[in-house]
């Protein structure tokens, strides 16, 4: 059995071969890992614990292989720094390490505020320590999104991959990486799946039983029909119905118009076929313009990501929900807290103040429909409608991404009507020009605060008037 | 002064031969044939009315019982802005059963987004489009291809409905059982709007809302409006649908009487079009529908004329009547003109000033008594009685000389075929095989 230590230039790796396992608790040990085995599974799995490791001491480490891999998994060589089989790799091996032990010393241990934090941060360092490596997309069947980008990859379990676009849109606008476009993707609206059946159906049952027929126009006597009434088992080719002519020359003598669809499930003739894009993932079964589009970058450092890494992350606070991330969205303690001064002071001035609720009755349908990426943008639309007609003293609340609660100042009915009427009005614009299709039924209350004792009591009472 | 006693006495010393001397081709051509001869067909149209008002309503009853499927064609170009309307006015239509198909001749504006709409919100039943254009008789013929109904109405998209135009138009197919196709009584809706406009709205008023009652009495009657005609689908099927035009509302009239269909005239079943509103578009519509007499007529469909087993004397007599009265007359009264010129030089004056006066007092005496048999009395007629003298210079001469230009354009240089109404491609094919 070979020693599972090895010296380079003064330098100590451990060799991880089938018979020596793999303990990662270990390896902090050493300055880089050779992986010494033709077994893939083994290959695969010891690099993926090593960069999947919490701490920057193992899930940095350099790592080399000691044998060619051409058939080990495909991120094999973004999550590895290289080989080393011969003794004349000693070198470049022993350089290598040595650099990405100098740069792991300028790393700082601070994390970005973010639900995403640890996997930027590791993708970021990895990037950094390999000498501002570029991360690149490379088309995966495994992953969901049909894309993985190895180093964020290491992060999320496969069902997740969508995240990491999510992830790195996140770092892209805080300005840590510069995107370089690649690729554009259509992704399923419920769970982002990259992999979808397309297929044309009937606009009329959704079926895609169809079959499709050229018209022929035949210009001597101005029959048109299907291509099928040209057909016959007396004639050769083509043959006129109605003039009983042969029908020869496209362009001379006839032409081709246009196709008409018929449905065999429904029995419907169309010409506007309706694809579809069915996710084979979750087996959601979606219009193409209601799919998700996505852009697929290739990514580098930039220096205020370098800055960030080495000085430690100065950014913004990343909200659960990434579409929201620009809104002053305020949490329901926050409205009840604003709710009950308002109450005392409709009590003290006597002035009259409202409390309004705006509901999306069908969220979950409109949801399942549009996709909970375009419901959002939608949501994220109208909470800037509502927000729009607010005058300084007023606040808004979005519960649930679907019921916005605001408070109104002066005449209750007549600015509820009138945000009412503005708010239908915009919404209806919104929906016909950017959303035709899809109906959105609305619910709208409101009560007064001077007959609430306190913030809470208001809300749960609108609350009831919404149910 | 001089004139005006020297007219007068030329009218006062004028006798019964002189007066049929100078007059022969107002008396015998015109007053005899548009005045005493459809007076006659309308009085008797009208007191035989009520003994056919029992056959009426069997007819009517058995409309409502079958509820046969009506298919409504709308071939056009460039009609997306009259689809909307359209299909309100069928909306209201008193009669359900039907279904709607809009072809889009290749049109190069909006027509297909509106019409794709229309069908997505269920008012259109089926749209086809077809990117290249095809000519308006192809149009009809897709539509007629995929036309599910019992009957086939064709309409034109600019046009409106009164609300029992359809049940009105479809109802005589249970009339007459041997009726193939049945016209509708188009009318001008624009009227107002220009001169020309209000010329054609009396015009129309005259040789169609009346003028057609006489001819389909008569058996006659030989134009179904491509605006609003209504056919049976089986003789449809027959003829093979609409052969390439222009002109083709009229040779699909006679390729129906041809296979031994009736064909009929429904002035309750109203239709409101817009007209020409210049002289010169008014100009090019009227040459191109009067070339079709040269072309249909007197080339493709010359044999109605000669003896064979499909001989039939109403549609020999339709014939004649339609190339003496339309062909033979308009050449006519150049001659009668010149005649009057050489033979009475010092008397054209007041022989074209009488002339002047008889065709405005017929116009008058006929308008105001034929207004007497207008189904909707609520129509406006005052309105039009300022305009009356005016239509002389509009019948007897732009119209006339309209006419006698596409005559010639089309016996000597075959103009029809290469009028732009109908694309190219089916023209040339249409003037080697003569249709």
């Amino acid at each position: 059995m070979q020693s599972p230590v090895i010296v380079i230039d003064n330098l100590q790796f451990v060799r991880l071969s089938l018979e020596t396992g793999l303990d990662t608790t270990q390896i902090m040990a050493y300055d880089g890992v050779l992986i010494d085995s033709n077994d893939a599974p083994f290959v695969q799995n010891s690099i993926l614990s090593i960069r999947r490791h919490h701490q920057p001491e193992v899930y940095l480490k350099p790592i080399f292989l000691c044998q060619n891999h051409p058939s080990a998994f495909i991120h094999i060589h973004a999550l590895s720094d290289g080989q080393y089989i011969h003794d004349k790799d000693n070198t470049l091996v022993a350089s290598k390490t040595r650099k990405i032990f100098q740069k792991t010393l300028e790393l700082s241990e601070s994390k970005p505020n973010s639900a995403y934090g640890a996997a930027i941060k590791k993708a970021l360092d990895y990037m950094y320590c390999r000498e501002n490596r570029i991360l690149q997309p490379i088309l995966d069947p495994f992953s969901i999104i049909g894309y993985s980008f190895p180093e964020m990859s290491v992060s999320f379990e496969t069902h997740e991959e969508a995240q990491i676009l999510d992830a790195l849109d996140w770092a892209e606008k805080n300005e840590l990486i510069w995107p370089d476009f690649q690729e554009k993707i259509y992704v399923c609206n419920q769970c982002s799946g990259g992999f979808l059946s397309y297929r044309e159906v009937c606009p009329h049952c959704q079926s895609s039983h169809t079959y499709g027929e050229d018209l022929v126009h035949h210009f001597p006597c101005a029959y048109i029909g299907p291509i099928s009434d040209f057909t016959n088992e007396k004639h050769e080719g083509l043959h006129c119905p109605k003039c009983n002519k042969g029908v020869h020359h496209i362009g001379v003598d006839y032409d081709k118009p246009s196709v008409l669809y018929h449905c065999n499930n429904c029995d419907t003739k169309f010409q506007d076929l309706y694809v579809k894009a069915k996710c084979l993932n979750c087996k959601n079964d979606v219009e193409v313009q209601y799919l998700q589009s996505r852009t697929i970058n290739t990514y580098k450092l930039t220096s205020k990501g370098r800055h960030a890494i080495t000085k430690g992350f100065e950014l913004q606070n990343h909200t659960t929900d990434a579409h929201f991330i620009e809104r002053d969205l305020i949490s329901e303690d926050t409205f009840i807290s604003l709710l009950n001064q308002d109450c005392k002071r409709s009590q003290i001035e006597e002035r009259s103040i409202g409390l309004m609720a705006i509901s999306i009755n069908n969220h979950q349908a409109i949801a399942k429909e549009m996709g909970n990426y375009r419901f959002k943008k939608l949501v994220l639309e109208l909470y800037d409608i509502i927000a729009n007609e607010l005058n300084p003293l007023e606040y808004l609340y979005l519960e649930q991404g679907h019921t916005f609660y605001f408070n109104q100042y002066l005449g209750i009915e007549d600015s509820f009507i009138s945000i009412q009427s503005s708010f239908q009005e915009r919404l209806n614009q919104l929906i016909i020009h950017n959303h035709s299709g899809i109906s959105v039924s609305m619910n709208y209350q409101n009560i007064s605060l001077n007959e609430c004792k306190d913030g809470r009591e208001a809300l749960n009472k609108l609350k009831t008037q919404l149910n | 002064m001089e004139f005006i006693d020297e007219f007068f006495l030329f009218v006062t010393s004028m006798d019964w031969e002189k007066f049929s001397r100078y007059f022969y081709f107002f008396v015998i051509f015109e007053f005899l044939r548009f005045f005493v001869v459809e007076l006659f067909v309308l009085l008797l149209w009208k007191f035989t009315h009520r003994f056919r008002k029992q056959r009426w309503e069997k007819a009517h009853h058995e409309l409502w019982t079958r509820m046969p499927l009506v298919s409504i064609i709308v071939p056009g170009k460039n009609e997306g802005k009259h689809i909307y309307k359209l299909v309100q006015s069928l909306k209201e239509q008193t009669y359900k059963n039907f279904e709607l198909i809009v072809i889009d001749d290749g049109s190069d504006d909006d027509t297909e987004r509106i019409c794709r709409s229309l069908k997505k919100n269920g008012m259109i039943d089926l749209f086809i489009r077809n990117d290249v254009r095809g000519g308006k008789a192809s149009a009809a013929n897709l539509g007629l291809r995929f036309a599910k109904g019992e009957f086939v109405v064709h309409l034109d998209a600019d046009c409106s409905y009164w609300p029992d135009a359809i049940e009105k138009i479809v109802r005589v197919f249970y009339f007459d059982h041997r009726v193939g196709g049945v016209g509708g009584n188009v009318q001008v809706r624009n009227y107002k709007d220009s001169l020309v406009a209000t010329f054609q709205a009396i015009e129309y008023f005259d040789s169609i809302s009346i003028g057609r009652i006489s001819s389909s009495e008569l058996g006659i009657y030989r134009v179904i409006s491509g605006a609003f005609g209504a056919f049976r689908k089986e003789a449809l099927d027959k003829i093979g649908g609409w052969d390439i035009g222009p002109g083709l509302d009229g040779d699909i009239t006679v390729k129906l009487r041809k296979i031994g269909y009736k064909v009929k005239y429904e002035p309750d079943a109203v239709c409101k079009t817009n007209a020409p509103d210049t002289f010169k578009k008014l100009a090019n519509q009227r040459l191109r529908w009067d070339k079709s007499l040269i072309r249909f007529r007197l080339r493709k469909h010359f044999d109605v004329l000669l003896p064979s087993k499909n001989f039939s004397w109403l549609n020999f007599f339709s014939f004649v009547e339609n190339i003496v009265y339309n062909l033979v007359l308009n050449f006519k009264w150049y001659f009668y003109i010149i005649d009057i010129i050489f033979n009475f030089t010092s008397l054209l004056p007041f022989i074209l000033l009488t002339n002047l006066l008889l065709y405005t007092i017929n116009f008058f005496v006929k308008f105001i008594l034929f207004s007497a048999f207008r189904l909707n009395h609520k129509e406006p007629i005052a309105y039009f009685i300022p305009y009356l003298p005016g239509m002389v210079i509009y019948f007897g001469y732009f119209l006339r000389f309209t006419r006698t230009v596409a005559y010639f354009q089309e016996i000597f240089w075959k103009a029809s075929y290469k009028d732009p109404w109908n694309p190219e491609k089916s023209s040339k094919f249409a003037k080697a095989m003569k249709l």
